[in-house]
């Protein structure tokens, strides 16, 4: 069973960057008329998605005290 | 069967927002390439929250609360530095798991053997995402 797993594990590793870059040749560019975002909004998703992120863990925190 | 659906779901989450939009600054470069860090870490911490609301649950509290404070643990560093994030987050998931992808040497890991290998392709695939980063 493990020995599948890790097979199963290290085709998926070795066969990502693959997958990923089939999905954005495949999806990618579907809207080229939609702008790409300026570096001031990616800054904005940065902090947002930090914030998010922490947020969802103090939650979870917070709901399952030891 | 549902982690590889849901890792399959995350990969084309995170394969939807890889590229790199055009004339950043190096700042914002930097930036972009962390949001999707954040997010890939955020998939191993919702897979480990999933885990441990199956019943019975597929990963312990005790567990799945040392996964939530590294997870946070490694967004703040994030957070904090943008651009130099790596090799300590590297570190942490490699003293979290033992993963070959993240360090090399004697470990021993934080997490139960039992929830290494549930959280094995999750892990696999953060550290895919980090490694693309520069």
């Amino acid at each position: 069973m493990a020995d599948r797993t890790e097979l199963i594990v290290g085709a998926v590793t070795t066969l990502m960057p693959s997958v990923i870059g089939l999905v954005q040749t495949l999806f990618v560019n579907k809207n080229p008329e939609q702008p790409p975002p300026t570096s001031a909004e990616v800054l904005l998703a940065f902090n947002a998605a930090c914030a998010k992120s922490l947020a969802a863990d103090d939650l979870w925190l917070a709901t399952h005290p030891k | 069967m549902k982690r590889w659906v849901f890792l399959l779901v995350g990969t084309l989450a995170l394969a939807s927002c890889n590229k790199q939009p055009p004339d950043l600054t190096p700042e914002a470069t930097i930036a972009f390439q962390a949001t999707r860090v954040v997010k890939v870490l955020d998939v191993v911490r919702d897979a480990a929250i999933a885990a441990n609301e199956l019943s019975p649950p597929a990963l312990s509290t005790d567990t799945t609360r040392t996964v939530v404070l590294w997870h946070k643990t490694a967004v703040q560093v994030i957070q904090a530095t943008p651009g130099g994030w790596k090799p300590t987050v590297k570190a942490s998931i490699y003293a979290l798991t033992c993963h070959p992808l993240a360090g090399s040497g004697p470990c021993t890991p934080q997490l139960p053997p039992d929830a290494v290998t549930r959280l094995y392709p999750y892990i696999g695939l953060a550290l895919v995402v980090i490694a693309e980063v520069p």
